[in-house]
């Protein structure tokens, strides 16, 4: 369908108004020339406005790993030069991190246009794109037509069978802090003096001419105890978050996903916390059980969980975390807190006015946030890269 | 007689000029319906719709005008406000935000 713009409301109305005028004062054929020449103008200028557009687009590659990258192509062609506003509706679980998916400007006769942007998927699976919308808009700004394309992309995402070396530095021994059993790591046999434990001497050393030998450990040599290192993560989210925010239910998941993969990297036990307990996982799917059963609970169950001042590392999102603040500052766990990012976040901030809007939500959300203070470190995530600064300092 | 035709004339150019208008109100593109999903973003840490949130950001600043402003300023809210509850596109709603918001800015 062909709408016509503001200025042609304005063009028809001014029309209209000085036809009534000049015919009131000259009732005469000539006065109303000009405003049927402007109107004939105008039908004629309709009639000629067709634009043809021929789209192409693509993701590429089309199959990748679980927090690897994939690009969205789109190409437009004209056979007139018209005015075009592009807006590309990106799956919900999937970030933009470089581009736009977006374009506005001026497609020339017979040319084309070609933009690109890459995405990262949040969740593994399957993620489709939905309809490809073109606003064109003649030369002269007079009509403007919406032209939908349903261009089928998919990116298919899987979870990876092997995980890659750590990214951030080198292994520490150092706890998040919990667990208290440890298998300390043998080293060499050395001659007994007094103080080692009988439970180490290697029997064998009795019947041996020499002395007693006993085993030495890692732990004994360098003077330090290799602890187990244990991630407790305490997701905390509202059925808000599932059902309105399903773009910032991603990020919560991604952040889970990406926690879970560095802890194993580095040789972490990974284990969520529930209401009704400690759950280790050992794969995603561990994961998303947890999370599935973890959505039936009320937020007073939940609140329970926050009131035991469990430590671990809190993923709570910004409406819980605002809400079960008192309870949070007294807790000594890092909070990482996934700020509200709405659907389609990059696509409605290329909408001048809605773009407005967002950044001064988000700036009066992240206030809230930068002023909490709690016994834990508070780590605001609202991009899939934002736990790269926890994992640097913490892990 | 002349009167009479005159009057005649202006009634019907009245008429068809009135018929012009309200065609071309019908087919305006601030009639674009939403082509997506309503969304929802977290404002004074309420769970609302996008465009609830906008009319809440404009009312706060369109109270500390005087009133000689506001009635300046009231036929484009009301604009807006239509827009809100016929639930236009968030293109057509970010363009009269836009526009409010410029005014607003001049105001002050």
């Amino acid at each position: 369908m062909i709408y016509v713009t503001d200025k042609t409301k304005k063009i028809i109305l001014s029309s209209a108004i000085i036809l009534l005028l000049t015919f009131t004062m000259y009732p005469s054929m000539i006065t109303a020339v000009l405003p049927s020449a402007i109107i004939l103008f105008l039908a004629i200028t309709l009639i000629t406005f067709k634009p043809k557009i021929s789209v192409t687009s693509y993701v590429t590659p089309e199959t990748i790993n679980f927090k690897e990258y994939a690009e969205v192509y789109i190409k437009i062609k004209s056979s007139k030069q018209i005015y075009v506003e592009i807006y590309d509706e990106f799956p919900k679980t999937v970030e933009v991190i470089e581009g736009k998916p977006c374009y506005k400007g001026v497609v020339n006769e017979g040319e084309h246009i070609e933009f690109k942007y890459l995405v990262t998927p949040l969740t593994p699976g399957i993620h489709a794109w939905n309809i490809l919308r073109i606003h064109a808009r003649d030369s002269l700004n007079l009509f403007e037509t919406i032209l939908s394309y349903d261009i089928p992309r998919k990116l298919s995402v899987k979870i990876p069978k092997t995980y890659a070396e750590p990214s951030y530095g080198a292994l520490r021994y150092r706890t998040l802090g919990f667990k208290e059993h440890y298998e300390p790591l043998f080293d060499k046999v050395k001659a007994y003096s007094l103080g080692d434990s009988l439970k180490q001497v290697i029997p064998r050393s009795i019947l041996i001419p020499g002395g007693l030998r006993v085993k030495s450990f890692i732990s004994e040599t360098y003077g330090k105890t290799l602890k187990p290192r244990e991630i407790r993560i305490i997701p905390v989210f509202s059925k808000d978050l599932v059902l309105k925010f399903q773009r910032t239910y991603s990020l919560l998941l991604h952040i889970i996903y990406s926690l879970y993969m560095e802890g194993l990297i580095r040789g972490y036990l990974i284990n969520i916390v529930t209401p009704s307990g400690l759950r280790s996982v050992t794969s995603f799917n561990d994961i998303n059980k947890n999370l599935e059963e973890l959505r039936k609970y009320s937020e007073e169950e939940i609140a329970n969980v926050l009131r035991k001042h469990i430590e671990g590392v809190m993923v709570i999102d910004y409406t819980l975390f605002t809400r079960f603040y008192n309870l949070i500052r007294q807790s000594e766990s890092h909070v990482l807190v996934i700020m509200p990012i709405p659907d389609y976040y990059e696509l409605l901030a290329e909408i001048p006015g809605i773009c407005t809007l967002l950044n001064e939500i988000s700036k009066e959300n992240m206030r809230k946030i930068y002023t909490a203070k709690t016994k834990g470190r508070i780590y605001i995530i609202s991009h899939s890269t934002d736990l790269d600064n926890f994992v640097r300092e913490c892990l | 007689m002349i009167i009479e035709g005159l009057m005649f004339e202006i009634l019907i150019l009245i008429a068809l000029s009135a018929l012009l208008l309200a065609i071309t109100r019908s087919i305006s593109i601030e009639n674009l319906p939403l082509l997506i999903e309503r969304i929802h973003v977290i404002y004074n840490d309420e769970v609302m719709y996008l465009e609830e949130a906008l009319l809440h950001r404009i009312s706060r600043d369109f109270l500390v005008l005087n009133r000689f402003k506001q009635i300046k300023l009231a036929a484009a809210l009301a604009r807006l406000k239509k827009a809100i509850e016929s639930r236009r596109d968030y293109v057509i709603i970010g363009r009269m935000y836009e526009r409010i918001n410029t005014m607003l800015s001049e105001k002050k």
